[in-house]
């Protein structure tokens, strides 16, 4: 006769799956990166920060098994629980053995890495956020190369607790996944007390259902409100209508003063009489006048994304945004052939498809790639 | 002051006989202005030719820079067809009878060649090669 014991509250089921359906969602949209990925990345990506801030009250004032303190193991209880499923016949808990406890705890580590290193990088580089004001870009960058690296490392975790969750369920003869979702145990024939959800620690009782939707939802509200464009003064005016778009947009996109530094709007000015191959050369006071303007909204002076990724000029073509290497890499998988389309034109023309090009944002939400022939 | 209106329009008369059979959709006061201009650069001057025009608008010129050997290399072979920049831009038809307002503005019309004709002959246009050019695109 076998018995089984509720281990897993509900709020504790929610929060896994909740979980593993949002940190799927997140490694997908951040790995795949199609139209469309970047905002569902920041939504999926704020739900989970919201599920790890729930799990970490949990891990206080919860049920008995999702309590922190309940399956903090040291290495020798990891090593003997290792060595029993080696051996073929691990010991049985009624929450996380100790090989799984340590990996909840990593995971957890993992996903709030990324969650941080996340928001720390859409602050810095996108300036967006809650941390938009107060991270640099440089900050940004490196939480970048981070979150990029950890994704790796976190797709790898994931990879681990799943094949330990098979290896696990298949020793103990007890179907692990399920007892994630029915929250029910098979009792252990020597078991204890400790077969049972509760025990005599004051828990607090929440409405899980609830709290999880709502987190969907602020996280939701605040993807549309709190990462819909930057704040005033941290990202340039729109150049649209001004003299220098006007004189230079007759031939070409007329580039953010912000992607170049000033140094190279004066040489770029000063050598109009031979331009990419042309003749562009201003009246005098034209001339002066935006040159001026150039050099005074110049990369120098702003901390947008596109202020410091072209600030290695190519060697052979220094005033080129588009021959810089960072350039090249950026739009790699953009055949050469679909720039010539009609409704692109040219490799110089960004706002075809940078919808915030005239901003000098170049937010990776607002790429609208035109339908082409090519 | 009348005798130089007079030889104004002597020479605008003199340019619309040289424009042969097809008629000028308009008489841009530019070319009037180029008239007189040429006049002055060269007194042998006798009008302007819509064929020179055309030839000058065609020809491909070593002397200018690489990227723009000719006219038509951003231009089109059709003054009556928009043309594309270099960077992509669509440039309104040449021929007047498409682009009425196209040379009304002298000093963006005076802009324009001299920024062209350095890029495509590597020197400055005659006021005859501008009048040329502007009475060939009055005939398209």
């Amino acid at each position: 006769m076998t018995e089984h014991v509720t281990i897993w509250d509900r709020s504790i089921r929610l929060f896994h799956w909740g979980l593993a359906a949002s940190v799927a969602g997140c490694l997908l949209t951040g790995f795949l990166g199609f139209p469309g990925a970047f905002d569902v990345h920041l939504w999926l990506g704020t739900l989970t920060l919201g599920l790890l801030a729930f799990r970490l009250v949990w891990g206080l004032v919860g049920s008995r098994h999702g309590r922190f303190r309940s399956f903090l193991y040291g290495p020798a209880a990891i090593a003997a629980h290792l060595a029993g499923i080696r051996d073929g016949r691990p010991a049985r808990y009624p929450g996380h053995p100790p090989a799984g406890a340590a990996m909840v705890f990593v995971l957890l580590a993992a996903v709030l890495t990324m969650a941080a290193t996340g928001l720390v990088a859409l602050g810095g580089i996108e300036k967006l956020g809650p941390l938009a004001t107060r991270i640099d870009f440089d900050t940004g960058r490196a939480a970048a190369e981070i979150h990029a690296f950890l994704a790796w490392g976190l797709l790898v975790l994931v990879a681990g607790h799943v094949a330990g969750v098979l290896v696990e369920s298949r020793l103990t003869a007890e179907n692990l996944a399920r007892t994630m979702i029915d929250g029910r145990k098979r009792v252990a024939p020597d078991g204890g007390p400790e077969w049972a959800m509760d025990d005599d620690a004051p828990r607090v009782r929440l409405p899980g259902a609830a709290l999880l939707g709502g987190f969907a939802i602020a996280a939701a509200f605040a993807t549309l409100t709190l990462y819909r464009a930057p704040a005033a003064g941290l990202a340039p005016d729109s150049i649209a209508g001004t003299p220098y778009a006007e004189a230079c947009g007759e031939c070409h996109f007329a580039l953010p003063p912000s992607l170049l530094p000033a140094e190279t709007w004066r040489t770029m000015m000063a050598t109009l009489d031979d331009h990419f191959g042309e003749n562009a050369s201003l009246m005098p006071s034209t001339e002066n006048r935006i040159t001026t303007f150039l050099v005074n909204g110049a990369a120098d002076h702003w901390d947008v994304k596109a202020a410091h990724l072209f600030d290695a000029p190519a060697p052979d073509a220094p005033l080129s945004v588009t021959a810089t290497r960072r350039w090249r890499h950026l739009h790699h998988d953009i055949p050469k052939a679909r720039f010539k389309d009609p409704k692109i034109g040219a490799e110089t023309n960004c706002g075809a498809c940078h919808a915030d090009a005239s901003r000098g944002l170049f937010s990776l939400r607002d790429i609208h790639i035109p339908e082409t022939d090519r | 002051m009348i005798t130089s209106t007079r030889n104004a329009l002597l020479l605008s008369a003199l340019a619309a006989v040289c424009l042969g059979a097809a008629p000028a959709t308009a008489e841009p006061a530019t070319l009037d202005a180029y008239a007189r201009q040429a006049q002055a650069e060269d007194p042998s001057f006798g009008g302007f030719s819509a064929q020179r025009g055309e030839t000058l608008f065609r020809a491909r010129f070593a002397s200018g820079k690489a990227e723009t050997p000719a006219c038509v290399t951003c231009h089109g072979d059709d003054p009556r067809m928009a043309g594309r920049t270099r960077a992509g831009k669509a440039i309104e038809p040449m021929a007047l009878s498409v682009s009425p307002n196209r040379y009304g503005d002298i000093a963006k019309t005076e802009k324009w060649f001299r920024r062209n004709c350095d890029s495509v002959l590597g020197r400055a246009c005659t006021a005859r090669e501008k009048g040329d050019f502007i009475a060939f695109m009055t005939t398209q």
